[in-house]
């Protein structure tokens, strides 16, 4: 561990809570400049995430991704960490804080052991832990790749510290380690300390904890994880036999069911309920029964209504909308009994499943609400951290700031997001760290280790195979796989190193690279996407030069697709290998080049989550250019007046107008539209036409904040337009404040939810339009009391705290009827009333209800003539209902799929002011690691001209869709290497074979060819 | 200078706009200017007339004047008072730039350099006399010049919502030509058919008319002109025909040569504005069949 130097103490940043959170935050805060110390109480780094098996939408498994992020290998030398520590005190103030950190015993020196496992083995009593259905348990190795790779010995375990201590070869254990209290100054506190699961052992009516197969949604997680207690095999564990029937029950212990429950609701249990049935489905039999006992389904997210409807159509998960009354088992039967009353039939069901899920929801415990109190941070009524209205990672302390589950339960992509803005805010505090050197272990690299060269060397190949857990070695043989790469021309050494991506590993291969000489690697594995940069820097480490390095994809090529036949995934497998060891054996080392980066940001769109950007950009700093294609700023916040916590939304909106302007560093263009842009990430360069006369300027930039917003949606639909009774929520909202004496003449309101949205022409959910109307009716009720509001409704989404709001509606008396998509309300014009008719499904008959106003909840809808115009010039890809698609919906919600691309508000998906101010700043920070780079590094595989084969024909000019190649002076086409984008179109297109792509040169392009069609060996 | 005769000989006259570069390298301008080397009857040069600070109109228009192509420096009153106007028509007609439009400058709001102070010491039809008085041989305060200039003014006029605005314009027009200006440049024109009803009234002023041709770049430029400028009369078929264009560039390239093709029986040239994309005038005056 780094000594903390103590000229630079309140230069640093403490993030308590190591969980995605907090490793976002401090990835972040490190890659933009600024030292971090991040402190856990538990004994690795990862959290929540790390024990979750897969993730929706695409049922990855996201270990594979964060791990990276997670592993020592990757941390920064800005981030120091310390795990089994808390935070006791907190003095000062922000930019000057004194924490007090208390450090309890490992009994273990973590600079000393090696993981090796040994203290495990011979005292499983006082180690051992393997990550299991108790993800409480006090030691852990969490998963393979878990950091720090050590372990931490229970001291009230051990009976002969003597022995254990001589059973460690490395003589890591320490048994006199005691507790230790450290006082560091900090600039900023970032609070990540996430949330508790809900436990459902004092509940009695459904039988957790007295049956081993009632489990939690976590547990269930930890069955099929590859790294859990069952090695990823489904089976029941009373029985271990593969379950055929399985229910879930959804808000275990939210909105205010049980006793002991949370009032609000905590927003993810749906979409953990959905994926984890549909994994079910999907990865072990598609015939299991999967049954969804819930009351709404709330899936809100982005792309996440689409994800329900694939599970109810494409997968045949069941949904039951009710709410079971028991959980038991009859003495002597194999299969558990739900008991409910479903909508259809009154009379009580009983039904039987194997295995029976509570989705648990997350509440705040007493050890969280003490480090609050610590830290000074007041709490709301439930126990999380109080945050202003429209400031959503702010504390009630100045410089101290939250993130994640902390703030209020929410998934992983709003998690990323705060962690993201809670870094921005955080970095204001604090000046960068004195070797201001953005990536240090690169700087580290390029000053120390020489690059050998290996011109005119023979190959000396060395090939390492990863297991990747079950992912490649529960398909295929690995040590086959490596005996088989052993006899292939050129290759010196072919291994196989379990998961390539852990520390250890990565020091294996590494040793291996130097002892052995090797001139070439291959690493048979997972996807480049996410793991080529890693071990092109561990090549360069070892002295190579990163593009001596070849890829073979075993994992998403082969054993993910081919999982279940086994014999042809190993041939494959050899075939991919084969091509790899052809295509390295060709590998030409290629020069690094750099330029110097362009600080300005270009923020398009000068609505809320554009200004907020800005304004934090601004603030540290930047120049930032803001662009807005309407005449004033303030966007679709223009309309909105109050939030339903009663906040007044014009005159935040206001302050930002008035600061965006003012701020010396923002300069505001609007009337502007982009034209066109060229450039590469700190490279860019965008073209702009002002009106009113459409003078063009162009801009040159860094990077580029799109926050275009999304419009009000005004489907054509239940005579909106065109009855003076019938309006959006919006419009209400004007009625309600401008000429709030309307209302008095309502006395009866009906309101329509998901009007425009949850249709095939705009499949998702809007998010916002549940939390409106109810924002809506009850200022209705403050007003006139006596109205009867009907909310005709297919789910109420009110997700989080917004749940207190439906419970009052309904205490008020406003009337919750549900209907179905096949059987919409009908609403027919009656002077100036309008006649609204709607089944109801408690009494079972159609109402016709006489409306003076008729609301419809009409929510959100993009753009689409200036989304898909800024998509075709910024060549950003959208989802299929138009928003612009982020890098990674889990992990990367912020960067879009165009390097030096970020993107807030709702451009990327329906979201409140609240939640688009934390993507705004979230924007600003990621915007803020890629400036702090300083400089440019070029791609190295760009198309090259041989000038003295050039005829001059044009065809790669015509041919570019980036418009780089031009005819110089001399009279051959030339490419600039800044601008080309490395698509190859015009080295295939060349008749003359001028143009060479490198990297993909036509000789590597063949031999890897020749390799892969090469007929195999038997 | 070649463009007087050919403003007397009644051809159909070619223009272009060509923005001077924001900063000494002028490669790719010269590059631009070889392009169209031929091709068209004379380029205007602005000047800044947007705020953005780039090289003068003066050098670019001296540098094309090298090139052998004449060339038209745009000015206003918002940079630059009394003598410096003065000043930098003089030295035009030294360095053999002899074409001259007079324009409003944009406000600051949206220029690079916000803090700049304007001048505003004469308007354009201060301007025009200015230009009018020195080519008498007397400078605006009445002193004798030694040598006076010989040149060619213009005017614009300036884009309009309805018909009684244009016909306000129009009368501020007659008092411009009045005052000096010799031929007039109209705001962009996007439907030629409409064109075609309010070309007589230009037409009585008594000057040639340049028509402009602006190539639209995106559908939210178009968009923009289409609902801010109702004068303009950019239709809704435009729009949908942009978007529904394989290769929207091309299409809005073709859009501005069919315009400028139409524009030939209508009046005496055209001024065809890229607005920062003059790589693409040889494409537009090959969709408009110009040679």
């Amino acid at each position: 561990m780094k000594s903390t130097n103590p000229s630079q103490q309140h230069s640093t940043v403490l993030v308590v809570g190591g969980g995605i959170g907090g490793i976002r935050c401090a990835l972040d805060l490190a890659a933009s400049g600024k030292n971090v110390l991040m402190i856990d109480k538990a004994n690795t780094i990862g959290g929540l995430m790390t024990q979750l098996d897969r993730t929706f939408p695409t049922n990855n498994c996201d270990l594979c991704t964060i791990s990276p992020d997670v592993s020592e290998e990757s941390r920064s030398r800005h981030i120091e960490w310390m795990p089994l520590t808390e935070l006791q005190a907190l003095e000062g103030e922000a930019g000057c804080f004194t924490a007090r950190l208390a450090t309890f015993p490992r009994y273990i020196d973590t600079g000393v052991c090696t993981a090796c496992g040994e203290c495990h083995r011979q005292f499983p009593e006082c180690v051992a832990f393997k990550p299991g259905l108790d993800h409480r348990a006090p030691t852990c190795m969490r998963y393979p790749q878990a950091t720090p790779q050590a372990y931490r010995i229970d001291p009230s375990k051990v009976q002969d510290w003597d022995a254990l201590v001589r059973c460690c070869p490395a003589g890591a254990i320490r048994p006199d380690d005691t507790e230790r209290v450290l006082d560091i100054g900090v600039g900023s506190v970032v609070l990540a300390m996430g949330a508790a699961v809900f436990d459902p052992a004092v509940l009695d009516n459904f039988s957790y904890g007295r049956d081993p197969d009632v489990l939690t949604s976590l547990e269930y997680e930890r069955i099929l994880s590859a790294s859990g207690p069952t090695g990823g095999n489904l089976v029941c564990p009373s029985s271990g036999r593969m379950p055929e029937k399985i229910a879930w029950i959804q808000c275990v212990g939210s909105r205010g069911l049980q006793k002991n429950a949370v009032p609000y609701c905590s927003s993810v249990c749906c979409m953990f309920a959905l994926k984890e049935a549909t994994v079910t489905k999907e990865r072990f039999q598609q015939g299991i029964d999967t049954a969804v006992f819930y009351m709404d389904i709330r899936t809100f997210g982005k792309d996440y209504e689409q994800y329900y409807e694939r599970c109810r159509n494409q997968y045949g998960v069941r949904f039951v909308r009710s709410r079971p009354h028991s959980v038991f088992r009859k003495p002597g039967e194999d299969r558990l009994t739900v008991t409910y009353v479903s909508e259809e039939r009154p009379t009580m069901i009983e039904e039987t499943f194997d295995l029976v899920v509570l989705s648990t929801g997350f509440h705040t415990t007493a050890d969280l609400q003490e480090t609050a109190a610590r830290a000074g941070v007041s709490l709301n009524a439930y126990g999380f951290a109080a945050c202003p209205p429209f400031d959503p990672v702010a504390t009630s302390r100045p410089g101290v700031y939250v993130c994640g589950m902390f703030e209020s339960p929410k998934d992983i992509p709003e998690t990323m997001i705060q962690a993201s803005a809670a870094a921005c805010r955080a970095s204001a505090h604090v000046e960068n760290a004195l070797e201001a050197s953005p990536d240090p272990e690169q700087a580290d690299i390029h000053e120390t280790i020489p690059e050998i060269d290996v011109t005119g060397q023979e190959p000396r190949i060395g090939i390492f195979i990863c297991e990747c857990g079950e992912n490649i070695g529960g398909v295929v043989d690995v040590a086959d796989l490596a005996e088989f790469c052993a006899q292939l021309p050129g290759v010196i050494v072919a291994r196989s190193v379990g998961h390539g991506c852990s520390r250890e590993s990565m020091e294996t291969i590494r040793a291996s690279i130097v002892d052995n000489r090797l001139n070439r690697v291959i690493i048979g594995g997972c996807s480049p996407r996410t793991h080529e940069l890693r071990f092109q820097d561990l090549i360069r480490k070892a002295g190579l030069n990163r593009n001596l390095l070849e890829i073979a994809n075993l994992r998403d090529q082969d054993t993910w697709v081919h999982y279940d036949r086994p014999q042809d995934a190993k041939t494959k497998a050899r075939q991919l290998l084969w091509a790899s060891v052809s295509a390295v054996r060709k590998a030409r080392p290629l020069p690094d080049n750099r330029l110097e980066m362009n600080p300005d940001v270009l923020v398009v769109g000068g609505g809320v989550a554009g200004m907020s950007a800005s304004l934090r950009l601004a603030d540290q700093g930047v120049r930032v250019f803001l662009v807005e294609r309407r005449s004033m700023l303030g966007g679709t916040a223009n309309l909105v007046h109050r939030t339903i916590e009663g906040d007044d939304v014009g005159a935040f909106v206001r302050g930002l107008i008035e600061k965006t302007l003012a701020h010396p560093n923002i300069q505001v263009i609007t009337s502007a539209f982009i034209v066109d842009h060229s450039g590469i990430p700190g490279l860019f360069k965008t073209g702009l036409q002002v009106g009113p006369k459409m003078f063009y300027r162009q801009i040159s930039h860094g990077a580029t904040i799109l926050a275009t917003g999304a419009i009000p949606n005004r489907p054509d639909k239940y005579l909106l337009g065109r009855h003076p009774a019938v309006m959006t929520q919006l419009d209400a909202e004007t009625v309600l404040v401008e000429r709030p004496e309307t209302v008095d003449a309502w006395n009866t309101v009906v309101m329509i939810q998901c009007v425009g949205s949850r249709i095939p022409e705009n499949p998702n959910c809007s998010r916002i339009c549940c939390q409106a109307a109810i924002k809506n009716a009850l200022a209705i009720k403050a007003r006139h009391p006596e109205t009867r509001i009907f909310v005709l409704y297919r789910d109420i989404r009110t997700h989080g705290f917004q749940e207190i709001f439906y419970q009052k509606a309904r205490e008020q008396g406003i009337v919750f009827v549900r209907y179905e998509p096949e059987a919409p309300p009908v609403v027919v014009a009656d002077g100036d009333r309008v006649t609204v008719t709607f089944a109801d499904p408690i009494i079972g008959r159609d109402l016709a209800v006489s409306a003076d106003a008729l609301l419809l909840s009409t929510g959100f809808a993009v753009d689409e003539e200036s989304t898909e115009d800024l998509a075709s010039i910024f060549r950003l890809p959208r989802t299929t209902d138009g928003y612009f698609l982020e890098d990674h919906i889990k992990l990367r919600p912020v960067d879009l799929t165009v390097p030096g691309f970020f993107v807030a508000g709702t451009a990327h998906a329906p979201k409140s002011i609240r939640e688009s101010v934390a993507q705004a700043e979230a924007a600003a920070a990621r915007a803020m690691t890629l400036l702090n780079r300083k400089t440019v590094e070029l791609p190295t595989a760009v198309a090259h001209v041989d000038a003295k084969r050039c005829a001059a024909c044009l065809i790669c000019v015509r041919v570019c869709p980036f418009g780089v190649p031009f005819i110089n002076a001399d009279g051959y086409s030339q490419i600039d290497p800044v601008r080309c984008r490395g698509c190859g179109l015009c080295a295939s297109e060349c008749p003359a074979k001028a143009i060479q792509l490198m990297k993909f040169e036509d000789d590597q392009i063949l031999e890897k060819l020749s390799g892969l069609l090469e007929r195999m060996v038997p | 200078m070649h463009i007087q005769q050919a403003f007397k000989s009644g051809k159909f006259l070619v223009l272009a706009e060509m923005n001077t570069p924001k900063g000494v390298d002028i490669s790719r301008f010269m590059t631009d200017v070889r392009h169209i080397q031929g091709r068209v009857d004379g380029v205007v040069v602005p000047d800044m007339d947007n705020g953005v600070m780039r090289m003068s109109a003066l050098a670019g228009a001296a540098l094309l004047r090298q090139a052998g192509i004449d060339a038209f420096i745009t000015t206003y009153g918002r940079d630059r008072n009394r003598l410096a106007i003065q000043g930098d028509l003089l030295a035009a007609q030294v360095l053999g730039v002899t074409g001259v439009v007079v324009v409003t400058g944009e406000p600051m709001a949206n220029s690079d350099h916000r803090d700049a102070k304007p001048v505003n010491d004469l308007d354009e039809i201060g301007i025009l006399r200015c230009a009018a008085q020195l080519k008498t041989g007397k400078d605006l305060a009445g002193f004798d010049l030694d040598g006076s200039p010989e040149w060619m003014v213009g005017c614009t006029l300036p884009a309009t919502a309805d018909d009684a605005a244009l016909d306000r314009e129009i009368e501020s027009a007659r008092i411009k030509i009045e005052s000096g200006a010799s031929f007039l440049i109209t705001p962009p024109v996007f439907d030629v058919d409409r064109f075609k009803t309010t070309a007589p009234k230009l037409k009585a002023l008594g000057v040639p008319i340049i028509a402009t041709v602006f190539l639209i770049k995106s559908v939210a430029v178009a968009r923009y002109i289409a609902t801010n400028e109702p004068g303009a009369h950019l239709s809704e078929e435009t729009i949908a025909r942009i978007r529904k264009a394989s290769d929207r560039e091309l299409e809005c390239i073709r859009i501005a040569g069919e315009t400028a093709a139409h524009l030939k029986s209508v009046v005496s040239g055209v001024l065809i504005q890229t607005m920062g994309w003059e790589h693409r005038l040889p494409a537009v005056l090959d969709a408009a069949g110009m040679s």
